[in-house]
């Protein structure tokens, strides 16, 4: 147990010691202060946590895929700073940033035309080497997509695009993964692919932030929220259990 | 006229080159029965075509006289910038100003290195700068790489601003700009050089080209006239080459900002 840094925060941390960060008395993924995008929205002082769930929330146009954005730094600060780990985010390599942060955009992008590259994709694009054919095929069960490896996506639905996509970023098993919408508008398989990829991270100690203007995610439970108000982003709540009851799967 | 080399060309007299205006009444009359309206721009264009022609044949003539190095360079230096300008105007896409930088450079790059190779090396004139030879010939070089650069330059930006939600989409999963979007850039090249190779498979067959055609007409024997337009038309793919190369090579780079995100002129993306 130990004190979250900066003393304002003043909660003790339960960490389940996660891999992918140094475990300091500094248990934040990002901090930021004073931060200002465009006429867009500022973020006054806001730290978010490593190896939870985050959700940003705010009506459409409030500028969260911004806001992801300034993350992994596809998207400009106007203003203030940004830390990553402790480390000024300007001062990171910008492409080594994004491998370690992986964004998925809201809507879903095919680069081949087999799933098999598609898969790869992620991966290649970030020097890492391919995985196997059964991890392949794995990320597609846990992804709920039961296609060939050898199919044209080209052809999928926006939901299944988009599950691919997912099973995409789960492949390059990324420390840090953003996630722009991931269900929106989308049929109910994704949604549910996207609550079983977000709990596999939580559980294998990754930070997971998901912009979303519903309250979808609720379900599942245990969430830091972040909230857009009058053009600020703030720390809302936390969210602490889910009712058993309202877990996919649990409902008839 | 002077010059041997034209010795053997029939000359028009100027009475039956004014005869040949009446060809343009005859396209005034068909334009008039298609009733397609654009009676003022034949003319124009008849019109312009011969003031041009005249004010440049007197200009050479001139020029061929008094052969002075310096007027060698100022031709060129009007005939780079006239170019230049030109690839702006006939493009649809906003170019930023380092996108125009690369432009400007690959143009002098790819036909000054060629201009002298040609002149200097292949055809081996002395002095170098001898206007009858220096000025068709770069003459024919920057135009080609005009008309490549033009091409390569639509299909990189509008490749680009196509495909800017898959250029992102790769660079948020950590792809470096160039796996991002080098594609566009090999695209760019290959449509861009591809015109002059078509125009080589089709020389000699489909077409005989306008040099060889005009040595022809001025009496010099055909297997002589080859001669030199082989060499132009290797000259002139060197040419198109390079500076296509330098622009898609350098220019899509210009698309990135120093933090490795796609930038696109008037950001129309998000």
């Amino acid at each position: 147990m130990r004190i979250c840094f900066p003393p304002e925060c003043g909660r003790l941390l339960d960490c389940p010691r996660p891999p992918y960060y140094g475990h300091t008395v500094e248990n934040h993924l990002y901090q930021f202060s004073h931060v200002r995008v465009r006429d867009l929205f500022t973020i006054p002082d806001l730290a978010v946590r490593a190896g939870v769930v985050t959700v940003l929330r705010g009506p459409s146009g409030c500028g969260k895929t911004s806001a992801l954005r300034l993350l992994n730094r596809m998207t400009p600060a106007d203003g203030g700073s940004i830390l990553y780990r402790g480390q000024s985010l300007e001062s990171l390599d910008p492409v080594v940033l994004r491998r370690e942060v992986v964004m998925l955009a809201q809507n879903a992008v095919l680069f081949t035309d087999k799933v098999r590259d598609d898969l790869l994709a992620g991966c290649r694009f970030a020097e890492q080497p391919d995985p196997d054919e059964k991890t392949l095929k794995g990320a597609l069960e846990t992804v709920r997509l039961p296609k060939s490896l050898e199919e044209d996506p080209g052809t999928f639905s926006g939901g299944e695009k988009q599950r691919l996509a997912l099973a995409r970023v789960l492949l390059m098993e990324p420390p840090v993964l953003l996630l722009d919408e991931p269900s929106a508008g989308l049929d109910r398989e994704t949604e549910e692919a996207v609550f079983s990829v977000i709990r596999r991270l939580r559980e294998e100690g990754r930070s997971v932030i998901v912009a979303t203007h519903a309250r979808d995610l609720e379900q599942l439970g245990d969430l830091e929220v972040l909230l857009f108000r009058e053009a600020r982003l703030e720390r809302q709540a936390r969210l602490d259990r889910a009712e058993p009851e309202r877990l996919p799967g649990a409902t008839p | 006229m002077n010059g041997a080399a034209l010795s053997g060309a029939m000359e028009i007299s100027l009475l039956r080159l004014g005869g040949g205006y009446l060809l343009v009444l005859l396209v005034l009359a068909l334009a008039a029965r298609m009733k397609i309206g654009r009676t003022g721009e034949i003319l124009i264009a008849t019109v312009r075509m011969t003031v041009q022609l005249v004010v440049v044949g007197y200009l050479l003539e001139f020029i061929f006289t008094r052969p002075a190095l310096w007027i060698t360079v100022l031709v060129l230096a009007v005939m780079e910038t006239f170019a230049i300008r030109n690839v702006f105007a006939r493009v649809k896409f906003p170019a930023s100003r380092e996108l125009k930088r690369v432009i400007v450079l690959s143009m002098l790059a790819g036909t000054l290195v060629v201009v002298f190779a040609f002149l200097g090396f292949i055809v081996g004139i002395r002095p170098w700068w001898e206007p009858r030879y220096f000025i068709p010939i770069a003459g024919m070089l920057v135009g080609n790489s005009m008309t490549g650069i033009s091409l390569g330059f639509e299909r990189l930006a509008s490749g680009i601003r196509e495909n800017a939600h898959r250029i992102e989409g790769a660079l948020m999963l950590g792809a470096t700009p160039r796996t991002a979007a080098h594609r566009y850039a090999r695209e760019a090249f290959s449509a861009a050089i591809l015109p002059t190779i078509n125009a080589m498979v089709g020389m000699g067959i489909v077409f005989l080209p306008g040099m060889m055609t005009g040595q022809i007409l001025s009496g010099s024997s055909p297997v002589l006239a080859i001669r030199y337009q082989i060499a132009i038309m290797l000259g002139i793919l060197a040419a198109v080459t390079i500076t296509v190369f330098l622009m898609t090579e350098l220019g899509y780079r210009t698309f990135f900002s120093r933090d490795r995100r796609l930038i696109l002129p008037n950001p129309d993306s998000r």
